[in-house]
């Protein structure tokens, strides 16, 4: 497999909760790749920490836990601090095949692009892509896979996601891809497979509460920061 | 003085003197403190001079008094919740950073205490 530059100073950066048995497994593809990796420990209670410096990664311990996105952030604010321009992320789970990640890098490292997501809605229940489908149709964007934690993100997108505007986001789809769209940076999708989930259970979809929860945010979320368009391009519609 | 009156009075100076010993042994911000006292003052004044709404509600062209208190009440309440709950969001941001940030040195603190024993094995 490909290793990558490091003039391009890509980190890879994992939230990981409760994911020991996974984790290792993870880390060691991507440091096979030449890539530094940074895990970020959202208050497990089992030996993720351990398991992933074991396996090569720089480890956060969060000091208190602060979900999916809190613990993506603090990848974000660790890049901008030390000077990384590009991050890339993936789920601790195994789902997301570092084979990819090459296809993914390539249009955020020649600056086509400032965000790549590696899209993969074949994994969708039909549920999640109807309620998908009318979160896209309220929030008036038209990627397929929002939910999809397999990213790239430049430089403009790095300083974005770091800044206290993302902080009072939740989760890392919708809300993060309003905000990236609505401060004029690009997105673009490109088409992956994933494997399932061996271990554990999502951690978005763990119990009908967390569902609701989900859902009525996002739906808020897609009405209230709908993409924002400028006077030429409501012209051009 | 009627009864009522001694008792509004009473509730008023009650619920006056409680906030003002509040603020005064610091279990208020200065920020806050001035909100209650803005409430404390309203309490005492119709708690002493009942008849304040009634001149209020004819000068405004409300036909039930009382009603003015109580909607005046409710909007305060409406406005206060409405301010904590914009409260509650910025704090709720700057623990995130907070975490976020500690976090991060707590890491970068343990790094370089190993570079050091490192270096002083050497």
């Amino acid at each position: 497999m490909k290793k990558f530059d490091k003039n391009n100073k890509i980190l890879v950066v994992i939230p990981a909760r409760n994911e020991e048995k996974t984790i290792d497994k993870v880390v060691e593809e991507i440091r096979n790749l030449d890539l530094p990796v940074l895990v970020v420990d959202d208050g497990s209670s089992d030996g993720t920490a351990t398991v992933a410096r074991m396996a090569g990664a720089e480890v956060i311990s969060l000091v208190h836990p602060l979900g999916t996105w809190g613990a993506l952030q603090t990848g974000f604010r660790f890049a901008m601090w030390h000077n990384y321009h590009v991050v890339v992320t993936v789920d601790a789970d195994g789902q997301h095949s570092p084979i990819y990640l090459e296809k993914l890098l390539e249009p955020v490292i020649s600056n086509t692009v400032d965000v790549t997501i590696g899209m993969y809605p074949e994994r969708l229940s039909k549920a999640r892509k109807a309620a998908l489908f009318v979160f896209r149709y309220l929030a008036g964007i038209n990627y397929y896979d929002l939910t999809s934690g397999m990213r790239v993100y430049g430089p403009r997108a790095i300083k974005l996601l770091s800044s206290e505007q993302a902080t009072t986001i939740d989760y890392q789809d919708i809300g993060i891809l309003l905000l990236i769209l609505n401060n004029g940076l690009n997105i673009k999708e490109i088409p992956v497979t994933m494997n399932n989930r061996t271990h554990g259970k999502s951690r978005l979809f763990n119990s009908w509460f967390a569902v609701c929860k989900y859902i009525f945010y996002s739906l808020l979320l897609s009405i209230g920061k709908r993409k924002i368009l400028t006077f030429n391009q409501s012209k051009e519609k | 003085m009627a009864l009522y009156n001694i008792i509004t009075a009473i509730l008023g100076l009650i619920l006056a003197a409680g906030i003002f010993i509040l603020i005064r042994k610091d279990y208020l911000h200065p920020i806050y403190s001035l909100w209650w006292l803005f409430i404390a003052i309203g309490a005492l004044s119709f708690g002493v001079y009942p008849k304040l709404s009634d001149i209020l509600a004819s000068k405004l062209s409300v036909g039930y008094p009382p009603i003015l208190i109580i909607v005046v009440a409710l909007v305060l309440i409406f406005a206060k919740s409405l301010i904590m709950d914009i409260e509650r969001t910025k704090n709720k941001c700057t623990l995130r950073k907070l975490v976020q940030e500690v976090s991060i040195l707590k890491e970068e603190l343990e790094c370089l205490k190993s570079q050091i024993k490192q270096i002083e094995k050497k």
